[in-house]
C-alpha cells in the first residue's frame, strides 16, 4: 500500500474541513483583496466624497498630478529624511545596546526588560508624553538643558521646523529601539560560543570579533530587521499626528499624513488613492533594492571565496 | 451506513448554522451591538465631548431618543462617510455652523421651518446656520470671544480697572508691559532678556489647527479684515486674506511674539496648551472663549481672573467669530417627522437651559443667558456674570467665521489657512508671503469644491 493513500473517509473529511473553512477564507479575502481592488480602481478615477457631480475614469491623471504637486515631493522628502535619520538612529543604538547587553553576564535580564519598556508604549501615547516634554515653554527637556547651563535660551522642538523632524526622529527612535534592539540581539546571542572563541585564538580583538565574526553571521537578521523597520517608518503616522500634526506649517507633513489630508480634508478620494499606490511602488522598489545589494555583496563574495578556492 | 450517514447530516447541520451564524453576523452588526436601541427611536449623533445624552429632555420631548456619541476630531469624518454611503443610521445630527453651510449645501440637510421663537436667537448664532433664508439647523449653543485678565499680574504690574485695554494698539502695550523676564525686569523696561521670560503679556493659539484660524479672525475682523468676502446675491466670493487688514492683524501677531509678549512655543500649543499656561497664573490677557473660568477652576488663576468686553480695532469695534452647535435634521432621516420634532425641542428655552446649566456651553438664546445670570448673581458667582455680560455683547457683535462658512470646502480651506498662518508665525514664510499663497490655494479649493463660483 502506498505511504500517501488517503482513505474515502480521510478525504471527504478533509474536504468538509475545506468547506467548514472556505466562508471564512472567502471573508477574510474579501477583506483584504476587496480594498486593494476599490483603492487602485479609485486611483484612476475622480473620485470625490463631496461635491462630485459623477466619477469618472481619468486615467493616469491623478498619478501625474502628483508629480506637479510640491505638497507631494515636500511630503516625500519630509518622509525620506525621517524614514532615513529613524533608520540609522535606530539600528546604531541597538547595535550598540545589544552588543553591549551581549556581553554582560550579571543583571542581564534587567537590562533587557528596562530597554525593553519603550516597546510596550503606544505610539500615540510616547506622542503625548513627548509632546509635553518638548514643550518649548514649561517642557522637561528645556528645563534640564537650561538648568545644567547646556543651552541658554528654549530650543523649539516642534516649532522650528528643522528640530520637529529632528523631534519625531528621536520620537521614533525611542519608540522602536527596543524592537531592532531585541532583533539583533537575538542574533547575536545565536552566535555559536566556539566560533567567537576560534576567531580570538586567531587573535581578533572584541570590536573585530563583533565586526569581522558575529555582524556578517546575523546579517539576514539585520536584513529583515532592516526591511520591518524601513516599511513601518516610511508609513509613519500616529508619531507626526500627536506631536506637530504636520507643523509647523507644512514642514513635517509626510506622505502618510499627506494622504489623510487629501482624502479627509480635501474629499479627494481619487488622488489620495493614487498617492497611496505610489508610496506602496516606492516602498516595493526600496525593499527590493535592499535585497538585491544585500544578496548581490553575498553572492559575489560567495563567487570571489569559489574562484580563490579554485 | 447508518453511522455515517449520521455523522455527515450531523456535519452538514453544524456546517449551515455556523455559516448562517457567521452571514448574519456579517450582515448586521449593528443588531448584535445594540440591542437597547429601539429601532422607531429618533438617533441623534453629537460630540461626545458636549454629553447630550445626560440631557433630561421631560416635559418638552417624552419619545425615545438614541444618542451616538463620537469624539469632535472624528464626528465630521464619520458623517461624512454616513452621508456618501447612504447608511441611514442618523436622524439627526449636532454639529457646528459650517456643518450647516457644508452638509447643506451638498442637500444633506432637511431645510426647517422657524422657531416660533426665533427672535430669541442671537442674530449670529442664527445665520450661520442658515444658507440664503433657508434654516439647515435649529441653534443650541453658542459662542463668542471676550478678554480675560488676570487680575493678579495687572495690580502688580500698577494697573487699575480703569487701565483694561479698550483697543487691540492698547492690548499690545500692556501685553509687553505685564511681560517678566527672569530678572524681574518688563518688557517695555531698559534691559529685558526676551530669552529668559518667566510672566507673559498675553497669549495666542498658534499651532497648524482650525483653533487658530478662528482666534485669528477675531482679530482680522475688529480690525476690519476677513478671510472672504462674499456676495450672496450674485454667489461669488473673493478671497482678501492678501488684504493689508489682514496681514497686518497677523503682523500684530508676530510682532508681539518677537517682543517676548507670547510664550516661544505659542506656534505649536493647541487649546490645552494654551488653557494650561494660562492657568498655571503666567500670563497676563488672554481672548478666548466663555469656557475659560469654569476650565480653569480650582487652579493657580482661579480668584484671579476678570472678564471684559473685546478691544477694539481698526474698524472701531471689537468683532469676534462665532462659533456654537445646532440640532440638524437629515434629508433621509429614517425618522424625518419625529426627527424635526426632537430637533425643536433640543432648541427650545426650556431644554437649552437644561443643557447649558450642566454643560457650561454658552447659550444662543438671549433668555437663556439672562436667566442664568440672574441665577449666578443670586448666587454671588460674580465672575459668571461678567463672563455672561461679555458674552451677550460679543454675540450681538459677532459675524461667522466666514472661513468656516464655506459649505463643502470648509474643512479644507480652515486646514489650509491654519497652514499658512502658522507658517507665518515660525518664520518660514513672511506674513504677505504667507497670505498671498494662502490666498492662491483657498481659491483653488473653493473652485474644487464650487463654493460660490457664480453660477
Amino acid at each position: 500500500m502506498s505511504k500517501n493513500y488517503v482513505s474515502k473517509k480521510e478525504r471527504k473529511d478533509r474536504q468538509f474541513g475545506f468547506l467548514m473553512a472556505l466562508p471564512a477564507m472567502i471573508f477574510l479575502a474579501c477583506l483584504f483583496v476587496f480594498p486593494i481592488i476599490y483603492s487602485f480602481g479609485a486611483s484612476f478615477t475622480n473620485y470625490r466624497l463631496v461635491g462630485n457631480k459623477g466619477i469618472d475614469f481619468v486615467g493616469f491623471k491623478n498619478y501625474l498630478a502628483a508629480f506637479r504637486d510640491p505638497n507631494f515631493y515636500n511630503s516625500l522628502k519630509v518622509t525620506v529624511i525621517i524614514t532615513v535619520g529613524s533608520l540609522a538612529v535606530e539600528f546604531f543604538f541597538a547595535f550598540v545596546i545589544a552588543a553591549l547587553i551581549t556581553n554582560v553576564k550579571r543583571g542581564q535580564g534587567i537590562f533587557k526588560t528596562i530597554y525593553l519598556i519603550p516597546m510596550m508604549v503606544s505610539p500615540t501615547v510616547a506622542g503625548l508624553l513627548f509632546r509635553f516634554m518638548l514643550n518649548d515653554d514649561f517642557g522637561l527637556m528645556n528645563a534640564i538643558l537650561k538648568n545644567t547651563g547646556i543651552i541658554s535660551s528654549n530650543i523649539p522642538w516642534l516649532t522650528n521646523e528643522k528640530m520637529a523632524i529632528v523631534s519625531i526622529i528621536y520620537v521614533d527612535s525611542w519608540l522602536t529601539i527596543p524592537f531592532i534592539f531585541l532583533l539583533l540581539y537575538t542574533g547575536l546571542a545565536s552566535v555559536s560560543e566556539d566560533v567567537v572563541e576560534s576567531g580570538r585564538i586567531d587573535g581578533a580583538n572584541r570590536f573585530q570579533i563583533f565586526w569581522r565574526i558575529q555582524i556578517p553571521i546575523i546579517k539576514p537578521t539585520v536584513l529583515v530587521a532592516l526591511l520591518i523597520r524601513f516599511m513601518d517608518v516610511f508609513r509613519i503616522y500616529d508619531s507626526i499626528y500627536v506631536l506637530t500634526k504636520g507643523g509647523p506649517g507644512k514642514a513635517t507633513e509626510s506622505l502618510s499624513v499627506l494622504i489623510y489630508r487629501m482624502n479627509w480634508n480635501k474629499y479627494n478620494v481619487g488622488y489620495a488613492a493614487a498617492l497611496s499606490y505610489i508610496m506602496l511602488i516606492i516602498m516595493i522598489a526600496v525593499s527590493l533594492i535592499i535585497q538585491r545589494v544585500s544578496a548581490d555583496k553575498e553572492d559575489s563574495g560567495r563567487r570571489r571565496r569559489r574562484v580563490g578556492g579554485n | 451506513m447508518k453511522n455515517v450517514l449520521r455523522g455527515r447530516r450531523t456535519k452538514c447541520l453544524v456546517a449551515s448554522v455556523l455559516t448562517g451564524m457567521m452571514v448574519l453576523g456579517m450582515a448586521n452588526p449593528v443588531l448584535a451591538e445594540g440591542e437597547a436601541a429601539s429601532e422607531d427611536a429618533v438617533t441623534v449623533v453629537y460630540n461626545s465631548g458636549m454629553d447630550f445624552s445626560k440631557l433630561d429632555l421631560s416635559g418638552v420631548y417624552d419619545g425615545e431618543i438614541n444618542w451616538v456619541g463620537y469624539a469632535e476630531n472624528e464626528l465630521n469624518q464619520k458623517l461624512m462617510l454616513e452621508m456618501t454611503t447612504g447608511a441611514k443610521s442618523f436622524d439627526i445630527c449636532i454639529v457646528p455652523g459650517f456643518g450647516s453651510k457644508m452638509f447643506g449645501s451638498l442637500g444633506m440637510l432637511e431645510p426647517l421651518e422657524p422657531l416660533e421663537d426665533m427672535d430669541d436667537i442671537f442674530a449670529g448664532n442664527k445665520n450661520q446656520h442658515m444658507i440664503g433664508d433657508t434654516i439647515y439647523g435649529y441653534p443650541i449653543t453658542g459662542d463668542a470671544m471676550m478678554l480675560y485678565i488676570n487680575t493678579e499680574m495687572w495690580e502688580a504690574a500698577g494697573y487699575t480697572e480703569a487701565d483694561v485695554p479698550t483697543t487691540l494698539e492698547e492690548y499690545r502695550e500692556k501685553a509687553l508691559h505685564l511681560t517678566i523676564d527672569s530678572n524681574g525686569v518688563r518688557g517695555d523696561e531698559e534691559g529685558f532678556n526676551k530669552d529668559e521670560v518667566v510672566q507673559w503679556g498675553t497669549m495666542f493659539k498658534g499651532s497648524a489647527t482650525n483653533g487658530t484660524v478662528w482666534e485669528m479672525a477675531t482679530l482680522a475682523y475688529s480690525n476690519g479684515g476677513a478671510y472672504v468676502e462674499k456676495d450672496y446675491e450674485n454667489n461669488t466670493c473673493e478671497v482678501v486674506c492678501d488684504q493689508p487688514a489682514f496681514v497686518e492683524t497677523l503682523q500684530y501677531v508676530v510682532d508681539m511674539y518677537n517682543e517676548g509678549s507670547i510664550p516661544s512655543g505659542f506656534a505649536g500649543y493647541d487649546y490645552d496648551e494654551v488653557d494650561a499656561q494660562w492657568m498655571t497664573g503666567n500670563i497676563g490677557m488672554y481672548i478666548t472663549w466663555p469656557y475659560l473660568p469654569t476650565k480653569a477652576a480650582g487652579s493657580a488663576i482661579d480668584g484671579h481672573i476678570a472678564v471684559y468686553p473685546l478691544p477694539v480695532g481698526d474698524s472701531g469695534k471689537g468683532v469676534t467669530c462665532l462659533g456654537g452647535w445646532a440640532a440638524h435634521v437629515f434629508t433621509d432621516a429614517p425618522h424625518k417627522e419625529e426627527a424635526i420634532k426632537v430637533a425643536q425641542a433640543l432648541s427650545s428655552a426650556e431644554a437649552n437651559y437644561r443643557f447649558v446649566s450642566y454643560q457650561g456651553s454658552p447659550s444662543a438664546r438671549k433668555s437663556v443667558v439672562e436667566r442664568l445670570s440672574e441665577e449666578c448673581a443670586a448666587a454671588g458667582n460674580d465672575l459668571q456674570v461678567a463672563v455672561n455680560n461679555a458674552y451677550m455683547v460679543s454675540a450681538e457683535d459677532g459675524l461667522e467665521t466666514d472661513i468656516a462658512m464655506t459649505d463643502a470646502a470648509a474643512v479644507d480651506a480652515q486646514t489650509t489657512s491654519g497652514q499658512y498662518i502658522n507658517m507665518a508665525f515660525t518664520g518660514q514664510l513672511s506674513c504677505q508671503e504667507a497670505m498671498d499663497q494662502l490666498k492662491a490655494e483657498l481659491e483653488q479649493i473653493f473652485a474644487d469644491n464650487d463654493f460660490m463660483q457664480g453660477n
